[in-house]
């Protein structure tokens, strides 16, 4: 059995916690409860033969009021980078948020998490960009939380990616 | 530890643990109900780097405290709970407490009603501006009010700079529907 911890990274709002929520516990409220400090989940995920055992850090969301603390993010193996697909912003933080890691802890393995596809006809994010970062080797999932659509797919895509850098 | 200790450290709700020599930790007094969730492993896997950095302190053999989080839980009625995690060096032995963490719980009362309004400015049509002038200046006045009573009179460094940051934002924030307000028409970037 492998064990490795993942950050959930974003800023605040984009759906980490809901994220994790239906991953994890396959529930999800609509109700927006900011996270303070860090939330840890364990979950086992099957990547082909292989069990892991992922230790998920929930961490606060980023804006004016919280940084994320560089120490949060040691010792991971990889992190979901989450944006809400209705707040182009968010997608600016996400991308600090890579820099941030990869200046922590290397270039290790992540995916870019498009949350609220279920608000689809809110969607603010240029195509353009998202190319740009598909592009550049960025892993790039459409996810919703509410109706769980790719939720799991996010979270398989990371963990196959971190046993492939191993 | 003599009774008269592990009461009060239940009576308080602390965890407290001996850390042994082969890296296991023993409760040194009865655990406080809150704490049931986390015991699911009792060599605590999920703490990762702060165990690390916690055993990096108790290797130094110096008197004292470090503390880490916080961190948060949902208990078994669903409730979410703050803690923090302390790491102990006393008398040439190392333990390692958990405390639950109110003044965690008053800073995201307060953090929820910032960003909620913060959502709502993100997502409201362009036309409502100035009514959303309204709502932002009321609650603005709701947030400095419900700050002056979490931090009190004496409030320490790292809660003066986060109500400072607060300020600003919401300052930030009223200057951006006031430029909404003045001219709806103009693009929401």
């Amino acid at each position: 059995m492998i064990q490795s911890k993942i950050c959930m990274l974003g800023g605040f709002g984009v759906g980490k916690t809901s994220l994790v929520s239906r991953f994890v516990h396959s529930i999800f409220s609509d109700k927006y409860l900011t996270t303070v400090g860090v939330k840890i989940e364990k979950k086992s995920v099957a990547v082909g033969e292989q069990q892991v055992d992922l230790i998920i850090w929930d961490i606060y969301g980023e804006d004016d009021f919280q940084k994320v603390r560089a120490s949060y993010l040691r010792g991971s193996s990889g992190y979901l980078l989450v944006a809400d697909g209705t707040r182009r912003e968010t997608l600016a933080t996400a991308r600090a948020l890579q820099d941030l890691a990869q200046s922590v802890i290397g270039r290790v393995p992540f995916v870019l998490v498009l949350n609220k596809t279920d608000l689809a006809h809110q969607w603010e994010l240029p195509e353009s960009d998202l190319v740009d970062l598909a592009t550049g080797g960025w892993r790039i999932v459409r996810t919703s939380a509410k109706s769980g659509t790719n939720v799991e797919a996010a979270f398989d895509a990371l963990a196959s990616s971190m046993l492939t850098a191993r | 530890m003599s009774d008269d200790l592990k009461a009060l450290l239940l009576a308080i709700d602390i965890a407290a643990f001996r850390r042994e020599p082969d890296g296991a930790f023993t409760p040194v007094a009865p655990l406080p109900p809150w704490f049931g969730r986390l015991m699911r492993d009792p060599t605590f896997p999920f703490l990762g780097h702060i165990l690390e950095d916690a055993a990096e302190f108790w290797s130094r053999r110096e008197e004292g405290f470090r503390e880490f989080g916080p961190c948060a839980d949902v208990n078994e009625a669903g409730r979410e709970f703050h803690y923090r995690v302390v790491a102990v060096t006393a008398s040439a032995t190392s333990y390692l407490l958990f405390r639950l963490d109110p003044d965690a719980e008053r800073l995201r009362d307060v953090l929820q009603t910032v960003r909620e309004k913060a959502l709502v400015e993100s997502t409201l049509p362009i036309a409502d501006a100035g009514v959303l002038r309204n709502v932002v200046r009321v609650r603005g006045e709701d947030i400095h009010g419900l700050l002056r009573r979490v931090l009190g009179t004496a409030p320490t460094p790292e809660q003066r700079e986060l109500w400072s940051a607060i300020s600003s934002a919401l300052d930030s924030m009223m200057a951006r529907v006031d430029a909404l307000a003045s001219n709806p028409s103009r693009p929401r970037s």
